[in-house]
């Protein structure tokens, strides 16, 4: 059957079925609302301000390519007055990021943002292909979390960034919203749903309780993940969706089909979830406010005597003595970092790499080589 | 008879179709339906069930008699929410996307 007419502009048919309101939109309209919703989202939850140094945590998936288009889109049009950066992680998972990474040099001369890139391996000495050959499959993404919300810190840092912007979506909030329900987690509950974190001044924690030296916004938190599907397919934007080598992909599996078969029942269920945590005004136990100083090892910011990160690089170094010769595994501190932060050289080699290692045959899945 | 129509597998549906991106079927008409009819999203959809080859990647794309939730499917770029959904009726040459919202970030 043809589709209705767009309920916006009546004059085109409709291409979209927005998810939250159920409402049939033309494409044209669809963009223009998309757009006009995120920048609704930035303005009143007061994500950036005028001379604000945005590094925007870009990993080439669909939410932080969508997240980029559409800031530059925003600053362009409503005076943001920011400057937005793509940093990029570089985990060290041979066919996996060295893909995504294309597509992230690709944003950088689409988009016009300059790109850096931070690797584990320079971080931490530890690439995570190394990683899993030393601790197996099991416990590996928990290795890869607080690596990376470190590494994109320090990242930023290293950038002279004031603020990190990340892509979380209305599906991924209300999915963490459900997990620490099931979990009975209500101090992560009260912070996992706001649109920012560390912005009043409080140093920035996260939805997993780690402390961030640097505020944190996500201008996508009420935007539905269809939605941003349905943008970067009429905008033709290029992403990158392999799934990572080394997740289980079930972990948050079940909670993740709950949130979509609500939203087929009931559009603005999902923004409800997250709404609804929003609104609790949850009183956060007393004890479990974590004291901010600097860890003994490697002077990170931290809520511990020894940060997550160097805890779990000592229990690396238990499974593999002798493996860093050199000295104990430590992340390197600022300025070591800030020396081995050759990002760009970086960028142009893992592209080389990429490039050559479907041999141009044509059976490369990534779309930048293809389009090559 | 049999409908000629272009489907496209992407945001990480390719990787349980061989990596198939665009593709070109060939899908019987039912005796129900006469050729002018064309074929409906569901017989589609059970045509390209058969071509899945590893049966736990069936339900990466398909729940039931239609897709899992978190998986798009654009008709001619269309949302096929507006086109009828399970329902739409898929003629000579109509292109159909399916696009899976569930892979990376
Ligand atoms: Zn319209
Ligand atoms: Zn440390």
């Amino acid at each position: 059957m043809a589709p209705p007419l767009c309920s916006a502009c009546a004059s085109a048919p409709a291409a979209a079925l927005r998810p939250a309101t159920r409402t049939p939109v033309c494409r044209a309209c669809f963009i223009a609302q998309f757009e006009e919703e995120v920048h609704a989202t930035i303005v009143s939850a007061s994500l950036f301000a005028p001379g604000d140094r945005v590094a925007i945590g870009a990993s080439g998936g669909k939410d932080s390519t969508v997240l980029a288009y559409v800031l530059g889109e925003l600053n362009k049009r409503h005076n943001y007055g920011i400057e937005l950066l793509l940093l990029s992680i570089d985990e060290g998972i041979a066919g996996y990021r060295d893909d995504s990474l294309m597509t992230v040099v690709q944003n950088e001369t689409d988009y016009n943002m300059p790109l850096s890139v931070v690797s584990y391996k320079q971080l931490y000495g530890w690439s995570m292909d190394e990683i899993v050959k030393a601790v197996g499959l099991r416990n590996n993404c928990t290795f890869c979390g607080v690596f990376r919300r470190q590494a994109l810190d320090r990242g930023a840092e290293l950038l002279g960034a004031t603020k990190v912007a990340t892509g979380h979506n209305a599906d991924d909030a209300a999915e963490t919203v459900l997990l620490n329900v099931t979990r009975g987690d209500t101090a992560r509950l009260a912070r996992c749903a706001s649109a920012s974190t560390g912005l009043s001044g409080d140093r920035a924690a996260g939805d997993e309780g780690e402390v961030s030296s640097l505020p944190r916004v996500k201008p996508l938190m009420r935007t539905y993940e269809k939605d941003i599907v349905l943008y970067a397919r009429f905008n033709r934007l290029k992403y990158f969706s392999t799934e990572c080598t080394y997740a289980p992909g079930a972990a948050r599996g079940h909670v993740r089909d709950f949130v979509k078969n609500i939203e087929r029942l009931r559009g603005d269920a999902v923004m409800s979830v997250v709404g609804s945590a929003e609104d609790m005004h949850v009183v956060a136990p007393k004890t479990t406010a974590p004291k901010l100083g600097k860890c003994r090892v490697c002077g990170y910011l931290a809520s511990r005597p020894v940060c997550k990160a160097c805890d779990l690089l000592r229990e690396l170094d238990r499974k593999l003595p002798g493996r860093r010769a050199e000295s104990a595994s430590a992340p390197l501190n600022n300025s070591e970092a800030a020396a081995a932060f050759d990002a760009r050289k970086l960028v142009v080699e893992r592209a080389g790499n990429a490039s050559t290692a479907c041999g141009g045959g044509g059976v490369c899945t990534n779309e930048v080589c293809n389009k090559a | 008879m049999s409908t000629r129509l272009f489907v496209e597998f992407t945001g990480g549906l390719e990787a349980i179709f061989d990596n198939q991106k665009q593709t070109e079927q060939h899908v019987a008409t039912e005796s129900s339906q006469t050729p002018q009819e064309g074929v409906s999203m569901r017989t589609l959809l059970r045509h390209l069930g058969k071509q899945i080859k590893k049966p736990q990647d069936v339900q990466l794309m398909l729940a039931g008699d239609t897709v899992r939730p978190g998986v798009l499917v654009l008709v001619n770029e269309t949302d096929w929410e507006l086109t009828g959904g399970i329902d739409t009726m898929l003629n000579d040459g109509d292109c159909v996307a399916f696009v899976s919202t569930l892979h990376g970030g």
